[in-house]
């Protein structure tokens, strides 16, 4: 089967006259139903691509398909992005209605969706991020975590085929954070959407599919995580952090345990301690 | 001790008399001592952003009075009055594009000496120092400070704000948007100032962070305090946590799995030294 994003030789510079590409002919794609990590340090082209994807920037080089359609004629572009959900690292720049519920049904009315179906989708999403309490607020009178989890609302209304979110929760509580991962989770389990996460946080990334890791330009890493977390390497050149089992697991080792050799999350180095009792 | 700061029965309300209004904060009391490390945390929503906005003088109380120093707010306040606090008070806030607004990086970060007074090359030095502290490239002095990635504008926006050199530094989720290493560079930065004698309150919601810097930490719960404690208290109290939409920083979760396997350490861990040290402390005791 096609991957429904294919990116290839992509190259990207915002100014034309600076030297310095942003994104130098890189090339990946994904599979549909994949989850997939977009990581990489501040500066390092994150959100370009997720512009570029959805067709709010266009490449100086290389081709974007959605579903084996190219990005670039124009003609194709409202009917590929329909099939894309975007949420903006800043909330601001995504809210264009006087309240948070016209501000949901946006998009389903620019897509002429029946004034009924609308309401029960917008009440539908606003319930899955918990703002339904909040419908007849003004996005600008909401805390930071609130317009994040309205921008969420927006996206995942349409019922998009690719979600990209940009770090989307970087301002929610722990357990808000927990309950919208859960969200994203089963609308890639039993929709079998498409997620392109975008994030600095190292433990979300451990429960993706796959990483895919932008340093200078390019994509030094694509593959699976548990492999990604033991090229401690790598990692510290592209100044990440490793996750904090793995950190623990290092103190045991320079501390003289004898401890296994390969990644371990929270709660498989919980058991081995337990075993040294 | 010197409390420098003294929130006294606090309220605030947003749009006040409107049908829209809003009771943000309820009966707020806090003293904050000169040198402190605080950390305030609670659910999305709880305010948090409206209580460090009080301290700065942002907002004014509905009720209640917010002292600092020997400045006085409360809601006869007259906005003049309240430039000597903005030079003592620097805040970052939560979106960082909201304090940006200069034609280039290097001139909004020259902005707040300036304005407080500074010559020209005395804040450009400033400026330049702060900007290499937070590791923001020369590359970038003369672009807009609005074509950055969003990391690169929080850098920005924390470089404005410790050029004012403050005594006591507010920032509201300052780490958020950070990749790990410029995460760590910053909370570095913060320590050291705190180090300085410089005043600390953060607003977050990472948790290791909470366990990993602060001497105190607040909750916050529907515009009231609901508790006032150390790191360490407050994560000896799962119950509290999990009232409060908060989780345990990865250590402590250790912590508590391990007493789960019937197995109890001497105090909670809050860094993966500690785990390792109690562990190798409680394995000698074994023996
Ligand atoms: N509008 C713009 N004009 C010019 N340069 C820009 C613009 N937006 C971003 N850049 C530059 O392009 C590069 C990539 O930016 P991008 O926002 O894609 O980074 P990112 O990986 O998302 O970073 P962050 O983790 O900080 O959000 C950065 O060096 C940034 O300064
Ligand atoms: N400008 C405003 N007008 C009206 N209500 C507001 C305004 N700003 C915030 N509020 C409301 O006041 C309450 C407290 O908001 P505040 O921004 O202080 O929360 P917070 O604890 O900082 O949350 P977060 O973690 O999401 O940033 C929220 O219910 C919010 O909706
Ligand atoms: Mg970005
Ligand atoms: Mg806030």
């Amino acid at each position: 089967m096609d991957p429904i994003i294919r990116v290839s030789n992509l190259s990207f510079q915002y100014d034309d006259e600076d030297a310095s590409k942003i994104l130098d002919d890189i090339s990946f794609q994904c599979e549909k139903g994949e989850y997939v990590s977009l990581i990489g340090k501040n500066g390092s082209g994150k959100s370009t691509i997720a512009k570029l994807i959805d067709g709010l920037l266009a490449p100086q080089t290389g081709t974007i398909k959605i579903n084996d359609i190219g990005l670039s004629s124009h003609e194709n572009d409202r009917e590929m992005r329909k099939s894309i959900g975007l949420v903006f690292q800043n909330p601001d720049d995504q809210f264009v209605g006087a309240t948070v519920a016209s501000d949901v049904a946006f998009g389903l009315e620019n897509r002429a969706v029946p004034r009924e179906i609308m309401k029960s989708k917008v009440k539908v999403a606003l319930k899955r991020v918990g703002m339904w309490d909040f419908r007849n607020e003004m996005p600008s009178s909401l805390s930071g975590g609130q317009k994040q989890r309205v921008a969420i609302a927006g996206a995942i209304v349409l019922d998009p085929q690719i979600l990209i979110l940009d770090e989307a929760t970087s301002m929610l509580d722990p357990l808000a954070t927990k309950q919208i991962h859960e969200v994203v989770n089963k609308l890639n389990q039993k929709q079998n959407m498409t997620i392109l996460s975008i994030t600095h946080d190292i433990n979300v990334t451990a429960k993706s599919d796959r990483i895919l890791a932008l340093n200078d330009s390019k994509i030094i890493f694509d593959g699976k995580p548990s492999v990604f977390f033991q090229k401690h390497e790598l990692i510290a050149n592209m100044d990440l952090e490793l996750p904090f089992s793995e950190k623990l697991r290092q103190k045991f080792i320079d501390t003289g345990y004898d401890i296994s050799d390969r990644y371990m999350d929270d709660e498989e180095i919980s058991q081995w301690i337990s075993k040294l009792f | 001790m010197d409390k420098q700061i003294i929130l006294k029965n606090v309220d605030f309300i947003y749009q006040p008399d409107l049908p829209s209004e809003k009771q943000a904060l309820t009966n707020v009391s806090l003293e904050i001592e000169n040198g402190e490390f605080m950390a305030i945390v609670g659910k999305t929503g709880s305010g948090k952003s409206t209580l460090v906005q009080m301290i700065n003088g942002l907002l004014k109380p509905t009720l209640g009075e917010v002292t600092v120093g020997d400045i006085k707010i409360n809601n006869q306040t007259n906005n003049h009055n309240l430039s000597e606090l903005r030079q003592k008070v620097g805040m970052i806030f939560q979106f960082p594009e909201k304090q940006l607004f200069e034609d280039t990086v290097l001139k909004d970060v020259a902005f707040g000496p300036l304005n407080f007074g500074d010559d020209e090359p005395t804040a450009n030095t400033k400026a330049i120092k702060a900007l290499s502290i937070v590791g923001v490239s020369k590359k970038l002095y003369d672009r807009s400070p609005f074509e950055l990635s969003g990391g690169q504008m929080r850098r920005v926006a924390i470089a404005g704000t410790i050029a004012c050199e403050p005594q006591i530094l507010i920032l509201d989720e300052p780490t958020v948007g950070l990749d790990p290493n410029g995460k760590n560079e910053i909370l570095k930065i913060i320590h050291q100032l705190n180090e300085k004698g410089v005043t600390i309150i953060m607003v977050t919601h990472d948790m290791d962070v909470v366990a990993q810097n602060a001497n105190r930490v607040v909750v916050m719960n529907k515009g009231r305090v609901s508790s006032d404690s150390t790191p360490r208290e407050l994560f000896a109290n799962p119950e509290l946590i999990a009232n409060n939409s908060l989780a345990l920083p990865d250590s402590v979760q250790i912590y508590y799995d391990l007493v789960h396997d019937g197995i109890q350490l001497s105090q909670i861990p809050l860094t993966a030294n500690e785990v390792v040290e109690q562990i190798t402390q409680k394995r000698s005791g074994v023996k």
